[in-house]
């Protein structure tokens, strides 16, 4: 916590990363899917206390909040050292990463206390309830209202595409609580904790079959004034940050995998399925070699110049610009080179992944921000290009036409 | 700015450097010298670089043989990238490479005099390695047959910039023992080189042509047989350079094009406000970074100890790729004037087309990654 405490050199603490990871976790398997079974939640809880005791949960965390205070380039090394194991970031990676790291920066003392530690340890899940069933990229433009009611806020609306919601203890939920400024100059972010009285969630089946995103209604909800995220109508400048914090995770260490690990699958399978010396194969993975070895060089790029502050924030989103559509092409050209078995396979068979990781894909540019949404960051944030016209600018929302 | 981890006296370099070439080579420059290179002055702002330190950052030529200064390729990546904005001709690439072959290989007392030459501007060499465009040493065809007292070498190499101007050439050749390293004098009889049109006017090529040319044995750099590994530490200090050389071209021609669209009106507002250009404009960055970051890869391989030629393929292979992508993406945001000769678009496109072909081509260097990283292991024996 204190300036002059030493951090661990890289190569001892890789060092000691392998040996845990080899002593204490389950290693990857080919027919590891992405169901999150009952018993499957529970390993991976168990695993992620594990973690935390054992330091490696919240690598660039505050220690007082139960973090490491380390910087990404531990965190990395943790990462490439636990890239065979199969740890629990399908269940508290969000929590983590997003909404843990997001309470970090702009909650209060009391606030990140109470929840940060829990977090890490993955007693708590956290989800974003950020996108409403009239509008997705329009962030700001959301109507789910809030009111003051003594010393609670009484929540009506509806969230959705609210990932793992059906396993959350608690939201973060931007919500309108002026109608009278800007779109952007009315919003509040709050705590909801997911089992207050009129909450509902419900399920969404989703493109690969599987029921893991959720939507969220609620009704009259009370909130209490304490789980106010900073000010309130200020919520805009949390969500900008919270966004920013997601695109350099998403870009960063994915949420989704390490590319390289995905890559070399794929060598894998070519040379499972006898493609490995066919040169056509092997040009076009040469080809995507080149683009997975460039956006992890980008992301150790942008990682350290965001944080020495050498490059600006908004980079996260150019992170994600470039990450999201390679996992795509990735499971694309997966699919291709498992064949016909890849689109009819026997039952039982671990060909399956393939059809599975190529739909689960689809999603990678969509989540957490479409990726014409970071073209539209990167021009606007980056570049300092205009915005495209609105003839609205300045009004009430409660005057222009909303979703 | 393409590497963010330089120290404090590297982006002075930057700076001194950029402030020096828009002084002394500010676009008209350019222009002046593709109508007639002798009426530009690039010669002897050349000499004033060396003065500055543009061919001594690699070391001294107390140091032959010794190897070369551990921030050398960064030093020099530095100078690149500036020269890329600028555009200017100049044969830093070259003269570098063949410094950093005596550096590293070179002896005795006229290697050490050659090598001081260079280093202050007085002498440029180049380095004659391409044949039928390959670039590393397993295109090396030339041959070195022993002769009394000495060598004589045959074959052709092309294309070899700055041939015509240059007073030195290191060609590797192949001997009964081995591919060997000679540098050889460029006016030394059954040498011939013959000017190239090029698509950038602003570099000048030329195709070398050696018959029966007798080099006195104090010509081989390094031992007799052993350049196969010297030919692949060249070709990766010059890919890298020239990615630091491009990627100064590339950020150039598109920071133009960023402010281009902020004032360029259409339909009543700037055409950097309508998503359609936005977007692209936003890919390009992605690319452009991107190729940054490969490229600083490739600069720190250079100076750690036996990296290995990935780095480099993997840089020129990604940056061959993107960063003409980009330059032709910006000469066609600008529209119509884009095309005119006298809009600056143009020479940004021909500089980063010619990079992209010139030390191997994304192919090129896609093949040899093929070879030694994505199917290493299916490919090659593993050590045991």
């Amino acid at each position: 916590m204190t300036a002059t405490t030493q951090l661990p050199d890289l190569s001892a603490y890789r060092r000691e990363a392998h040996d845990w990871l080899a002593a204490n976790a389950p290693r990857k398997v080919d027919t590891d899917d992405a169901v999150l079974t009952p018993e499957r939640i529970e390993e991976m809880q168990d695993l992620q206390k594990r973690l935390h005791a054992a330091g490696y949960a919240g690598f660039t965390f505050p220690v007082d909040y139960g973090g490491q205070a380390l910087t990404l380039a531990h965190e990395q090394v943790f990462l490439e050292e636990a890239s065979g194991y199969r740890l629990p970031n399908q269940l508290v990676g969000v929590s983590i990463n997003i909404l843990g790291a997001t309470i970090v920066e702009f909650g209060s003392d009391e606030q990140k206390r109470s929840h940060v530690p829990r977090i890490l340890s993955g007693q708590e899940l956290w989800v974003q309830l950020l996108s409403e069933p009239s509008g997705g990229s329009d962030l700001a433009g959301l109507v789910t209202s809030a009111s003051k009611d003594g010393d609670a806020y009484v929540i009506n609306g509806q969230k959705t595409w609210s990932s793992l919601g059906y396993l959350a203890d608690y939201g973060l939920c931007p919500v309108r609580t002026s109608w009278d400024v800007p779109k952007h100059r009315g919003i509040s972010v709050l705590i909801i904790a997911l089992d207050s009285p009129g909450v509902e969630v419900r399920r969404i089946r989703q493109i690969t079959g599987q029921t893991e995103f959720c939507e969220v209604f609620l009704t009259d909800v009370r909130v209490p004034v304490a789980n106010l995220v900073g000010e309130e109508n200020e919520g805009w400048r949390i969500l900008k940050g919270l966004l920013e914090i997601e695109h350099s995770w998403v870009g960063r260490v994915g949420g989704r995998g390490d590319l390289s690990d995905v890559f070399f699958s794929l060598i894998a399978l070519a040379e499972r399925r006898g493609l490995a010396e066919d040169p056509i194969v092997r040009r076009r993975l040469t080809e995507l070699y080149v683009l997975v070895s460039a956006q992890k060089l980008l992301a150790q790029r942008v990682s350290e110049g965001t944080s020495s502050g050498k490059l600006p924030a908004g980079y996260g989103s150019l992170l994600k610009l470039g990450d999201s559509p390679l996992r795509q092409r990735l499971s694309e050209f997966a699919l291709q080179l498992a064949g016909s078995e890849g689109v009819a396979w026997a039952a039982g068979s671990a060909m399956a992944q393939y059809a599975d990781a190529f739909l689960n894909s689809r999603s990678a540019t969509i989540a957490g921000g479409t990726t014409e949404m970071q073209r539209n960051n990167v021009s606007e944030r980056i570049l300092g290009l205009p915005r495209e016209p609105t003839p609205f600018a300045g009004a009430a929302f409660k005057d222009v036409p909303h979703n | 700015m393409l590497n963010l981890e330089l120290t404090t006296d590297q982006k002075l370099l930057f700076d001194t450097t950029t402030r020096f070439l828009k002084k002394r080579w500010p676009i008209e420059q350019v222009r002046r010298y593709i109508e007639d290179p002798a009426a530009s002055n690039q010669a002897s702002i050349w000499r004033e670089a060396a003065e500055l330190g543009w061919t001594s950052l690699l070391g001294q030529p107390i140091d032959v043989g010794n190897g070369v200064a551990e921030d050398g390729a960064t030093n020099l990546a530095v100078v690149a990238e500036a020269i890329g904005g600028a555009l200017f001709p100049a044969p830093l690439i070259p003269t570098n490479i063949v410094a950093f072959s005596l550096l590293r290989w070179g002896s005795g007392d006229e290697q050490c005099r050659l090598l001081d030459a260079l280093l202050d501007g007085t002498e440029i060499a180049t380095w004659a390695v391409a044949e039928d465009d390959c670039w590393g040493q397993d295109a090396q065809h030339a041959t070195a047959s022993v002769t009394r007292d000495g060598y004589r070498l045959d074959g052709v190499k092309s294309p070899v910039e700055f041939a015509d101007e240059a007073h030195h050439l290191l060609i590797a050749a192949r001997t009964p023992k081995g591919l060997t390293q000679f540098v050889v004098p460029a006016d030394v009889a059954g040498l011939s080189r013959t000017p190239l049109q090029s698509l950038d006017p602003t570099r000048r090529f030329s195709r070398v042509e050696m018959r029966g040319v007798h080099v006195a044995s104090t010509s081989v750099v390094g031992d007799v047989g052993t350049a196969e590994h010297a030919v692949e530490s060249e070709l990766a200090l010059a890919v890298a350079l020239q990615c630091a050389e491009t990627i100064g071209a590339a950020e150039r021609i598109y920071e133009m094009t960023v402010s281009y669209v902020k004032e360029r009106k259409s339909f009543g507002r700037p055409i950097g406000s309508y998503q359609a250009l936005k977007h692209r404009l936003a890919d390009m960055l992605l690319w452009l970074e991107s190729a940054k970051a490969v490229t600083v890869a490739a600069i720190n391989a250079v100076t750690a100890v036996d990296a290995g030629s990935v780095p480099a393929s993997l840089a020129k292979a990604y940056v061959g790729y993107r960063c003409p992508s980009i330059v032709r993406e910006c000469l066609q945001l600008h529209g119509g004037i884009g095309f005119t000769w006298e809009h600056d678009a143009h020479l940004y496109l021909r500089r980063v087309e010619s990079n992209a072909a010139i030390f191997g081509d994304t192919d090129y260097h896609s093949e040899r990654l093929s070879r030694q990283a994505v199917f290493a292991s299916t490919t090659q024996p593993q050590p045991s």
